[in-house]
């Protein structure tokens, strides 16, 4: 069995994945390899054909396979080796790696650390609460699925769709579908507003002129072979509202109802896992609970642009860097970052260093007019917040330094009386 | 492109476990014999939704305790009674089974079973079960009090649960797997396997039977009617038949398996409805409920429904209450248990004309099936015809996948002899390349079928990522565009045409 001894081996050349190894390269790290499952490098954004990319970390708006480009040309101008058409089957808590791929058959690799940077999968019609019942018919897709079909392999998997979910994917693929000339009847989501950013409602949906039903779901299924509906039923707080059910026909459904970080690799390893995020938990270098394992981008928890993706990416290599150097620099003791009144999620989990920190959380619901507060010192007032939008928050040395007594900071989000303290 | 019969001396209908285990049996042998199956592969009527469980000692009488709460009869009377045929051959066929394992490189699991008592009552069927399995040679089976309970299965809930019975011999396959491995191995063995072969009627002629299908007609001197649920309709196209299926709901989730469970579990709590929980020999978890209260009434009813789901997702819930069971469902599924109305109890093997022979299967039918094969093997010198041994007979049939689990040399070996098996294409279940063309090449047609030969689509992420690319194999393996090809029997194509066909056929809204 071959085996390849490097300082840096990161699982996966989708957005975290490059960033990452184009960061440690830029640092000086010599010996860089990426694993990639995929033909090509750039995971996802090869099919996101749309723009809306960079526009934070670039400021210009590029389509998916540009942005993705900007990095595939820096990883061969940097010579940083890159596996493609490579499964990486197993990590060790070692954080050795066994991979297979065409050319050098099962391999291993030793690396000095390992990013994680697998990103996540979409969440199926079984995963949907205790699943959509019905029958199991052909033209059932996620909608990442169909978006790779439909832009990338050239075939359109139906003529008239209902979408169920309004993620970002979901409503990029209703403006897609209409744009081929498809029809989209309906897109359903089961909350009292959309899942992806607003823009894309806007832009995908009431420029489209897409039916949106808010607090809607899907209750059946049906047709045998190839579906031909759907019954749409009412939801109130949760709970299907009996009598409110109707059909809606299609020949094709696509589900856009989350997005789950894929840590089958993490987990093997011995990493110790988030619940509120289904990712690792991580400190603020980006290293998980094992000593040198370090995570990036939708694997520790789904983001919302891409742009974020790329950041937390360059964190993990600038992290994996300062490790391979003896240099993480340890505060007197670790706090533990803790999710308070409407927050739904928090990373990184805990803080172990003295240097500046910056959080990124979600909250529960859309809320008006509230104030962030992060442990004593830490308060920030929004007009508005909304749960598909990543939070960012920087914590100053100041702003912890008491906190290494206690051991804890807590996160959370409050709403404010009208006027009072502006 | 399809292969046609016009003429065989044993013609099997149905290709479920019980007509591929007999047209196995039978390929040993030098007569003709060809089997026809309605859907696109073998194995993809009701023996894709059962249990797979091949019962050893306890479950073979468990099933008969099922009755002992239906109908209020003495416990120990009713086990003590006579075996049932369905008994008899699954006491003959699992051992057969275990023996074919390495021969058809097709994939058993032990898991022992443990079946639990809410009381003494309870405690002291398992004793009567536990002596009349040890008189037909099942001597491993114990009884279990709480703490060994625990020990065996730390994570059940035995605050009401007062011990159980353990028998450590229980196994579970995956049933369309074997169906099409006992098919493949018939067909390397010179029998005929015709897919997507549906019977329209059946006509009696001078010394033979003329059976006409949507391939046409085909001339045979036996007839074995194999067709599970479908058995009654090919019965009465040659006898005025007097019995009927009755249908029971039988919903399961499809569970991950992250080290909850090692061990087969069961219990019948009142009101009468058999749960059970297996690990299956794909490493998850199938977990479901037979319910008796729910008959079905459709045989082609296999909708679930949102009270069944919300009813069977309590069964893992009661067993082991510390997993977070709603977030490990992979898929759900419902398919029904089947039993006749003129033996509820049993199978029926009887010939209704001569040379016409039905074989009316009814749950469990898995492990009777390997038994019932050489019974029909019997039945069929004992009716005339000639089944001489073939002395070239091929009982290996090669490994078709299973790559990954390969030892590193064997896997490089055969990477470099080959790239495609270095090609990964599943990344939850770790198919390759060459094992999609390895199964289009024994006949697969359908996504399902290559699904069940290389577990593609099988796993977590349920196809989402490479069902693009399996289309794409599939499509270049059998030299037609990805628009042709099915996931399963029907219409069921995935794909609709090629992008910007609709705007140039100019239907753009």
């Amino acid at each position: 069995m071959i085996t390849k001894e490097v300082d840096l081996a990161i699982i996966g050349a989708g957005p975290a994945g490059m960033a990452a190894a184009v960061k440690a390269k830029e640092l000086g790290l010599e010996r860089v390899i990426v694993l990639e499952r995929a033909e090509a490098p750039g995971g996802l954004l090869h099919q996101c054909i749309h723009n809306g990319f960079g526009l934070h970390y670039f400021n210009e708006d590029l389509t998916g396979p540009e942005y993705g480009e900007r990095f595939i040309k820096k990883l061969s101008a940097m010579n940083i080796e890159l596996a493609l058409d490579t499964m990486v089957t197993h990590l060790y808590p070692d954080r050795s790696i066994i991979a297979v791929n065409s050319e050098w058959g099962e391999f291993k690799v030793l690396p000095g650390a390992t990013i994680l940077a697998m990103g996540c999968r979409e969440k199926t019609r079984f995963q949907i609460g205790l699943g959509i019942p019905g029958s199991r018919p052909a033209g059932i897709f996620t909608a990442g699925l169909a978006q790779r079909l439909v832009n990338v392999d050239g075939y359109m998997p139906g003529t008239e769709f209902v979408i169920l979910g309004s993620g970002d994917v979901g409503m990029i693929m209703a403006r897609r579908l209409c744009l081929e000339g498809a029809k989209v009847n309906a897109v359903v989501e089961f909350m009292p507003y959309v899942g992806g950013l607003i823009r894309n409602e806007v832009q995908c949906l009431h420029d489209f002129q897409i039916p949106l039903l808010l607090e809607h779901t899907i209750s059946e299924i049906y047709g045998r072979d190839r579906i031909e509906g759907v019954k749409v039923a009412k939801v109130d707080k949760g709970e299907i509202v009996e009598g409110t059910e109707r059909s809606i026909s299609c020949d094709c459904l696509l589900l856009s109802v989350g997005l789950i970080p894929e840590n089958e690799l993490s987990i093997e390893a011995g990493v110790q896992m988030c619940e509120e995020t289904g990712g690792p938990m991580v400190d603020e270098y980006l290293q998980t609970s094992v000593d040198g394992i370090f995570a990036a981008g939708n694997v520790v928890q789904v983001h919302d642009l891409v742009d974020n993706v790329t950041l937390d990416g360059e964190r993990a290599g600038e992290g994996a860097i300062k490790y391979i150097d003896g240099k993480l620099k340890k505060g007197p003791r670790e706090i533990k970052v803790l999710v308070g009144e409407n927050i739904n999620r928090v990373t990184p989990q805990k803080i172990v260093g003295p240097e500046e920190v910056e959080l990124l959380l979600r909250i529960r619901q859309p809320m008006e007019n509230v104030e962030l507060a992060i442990g004593e010192h830490f308060r920030k007032k929004y007009r508005v917040l909304t749960p598909t939008e990543i939070v960012k928050a920087v914590l100053k040395p100041s702003d912890l330094a008491e906190h290494f007594e206690s051991g804890e900071i807590k996160v959370s989000c409050r709403s404010r009386k009208k006027g009072a303290g502006q | 492109m399809e292969e046609r019969v016009t003429e065989t001396q044993v013609l099997i209908i149905g290709g479920g476990i019980t007509g591929t285990a007999l047209v196995r049996e039978l390929s040993k042998y030098k007569v003709d014999v060809c089997l026809v199956e309605k859907e696109p592969a073998v194995g993809f009527g009701i023996s894709k939704g059962t249990q797979g469980v091949l019962h050893g000692g306890l479950s073979l009488f468990s099933s008969r305790l099922v009755k002992w709460f239906d109908r209020s009869i003495d416990v120990a009377t009713y086990i003590k009674t006579p075996l049932h045929l369905k008994e008899k051959f699954n006491i003959i066929g699992r051992p057969i089974f275990l023996e074919l394992e390495s021969k058809l490189n097709v994939k058993i699991k032990k898991t022992g079973i443990i079946q639990f008592a809410y009381d003494k009552a309870e405690m002291r069927a398992f004793e009567i079960i536990k002596e009349k399995a040890e008189e037909l040679g099942f001597t491993d089976i114990v009884l279990l009090d709480r703490n060994q309970i625990r020990d065996l299965e730390p994570g059940i809930d035995m605050s009401k649960r007062v011990g159980g019975i353990y028998d450590p011999n229980d196994y579970v396959i995956v049933v369309p797997e074997w169906c099409m491995a006992f098919a493949d191995n018939a067909k390397q063995n010179g029998a005929h396997v015709l897919v997507n072969t549906e019977v329209t009627g059946i006509e009696e002629k001078k010394g033979y039977w003329l059976v006409k299908t949507n391939n046409g007609p085909i001339k045979a001197e036996f007839v074995i009617n194999a067709a599970g649920v479908h058995s009654d309709e090919i019965a009465a196209m040659v006898e005025k038949i007097d019995w009927a299926y009755v249908l029971f709901d039988h919903t399961f989730f499809v569970l991950e398996n992250k080290g909850y469970l090692k061990h087969m579990i069961f219990e019948m709590p009142v009101p009468f409805e058999p749960c059970l929980m297996i690990p299956t020999p794909d490493g998850n978890i199938l977990g479901g409920v037979t319910m008796y209260q729910h008959k079905i009434e459709e045989k082609n009813d296999f909708l679930t429904t949102r009270q069944g789901l919300e009813h069977i997702i309590k069964i893992p819930e009661s067993f082991i209450p510390d997993v977070p069971w709603r977030k490990a469902i992979m898929r759900s599924f419902r398919a029904y248990l089947m039993f006749n109305t003129r033996d509820m109890d049993d199978m029926l093997l009887y010939w209704p004309r001569e040379r016409f022979l039905n074989m009316i299967t009814c749950a469990p039918g898995i492990a009777p099936s390997a038994g019932l094969a050489l019974e029909v093997v019997k039945m069929l010198r004992d009716k005339g015809l000639d089944l001489t041994e073939k002395s070239d007979f091929n009982p290996y049939r090669e490994d078709p996948r299973g790559f990954i689990d390969l030892p590193t040399e064997i896997k490089n070996a055969k990477i470099e002899a080959n790239p495609a098996y270095g090609h990964i294409v599943c990344r939850c279940e770790k198919g390759t390349e060459q094992e999609v063309r390895n199964a289009v090449r024994a006949g697969a047609r359908t996504l399902d079928e290559v699904k069940f030969r290389v577990r593609t689509g099988m796993g977590r992420c349920q196809g989402g990522f490479c069902t693009s690319r399996v289309l794409q194999i599939m499509s270049e393996e059998m030299g037609v565009s990805p628009l042709e090809i099915k996931l399963k029997g029907g219409n069921s194509y995935i794909l609709k045409q090629e992008t910007k066909e609709l705007r140039a056929k100019g239907e753009a809204v």
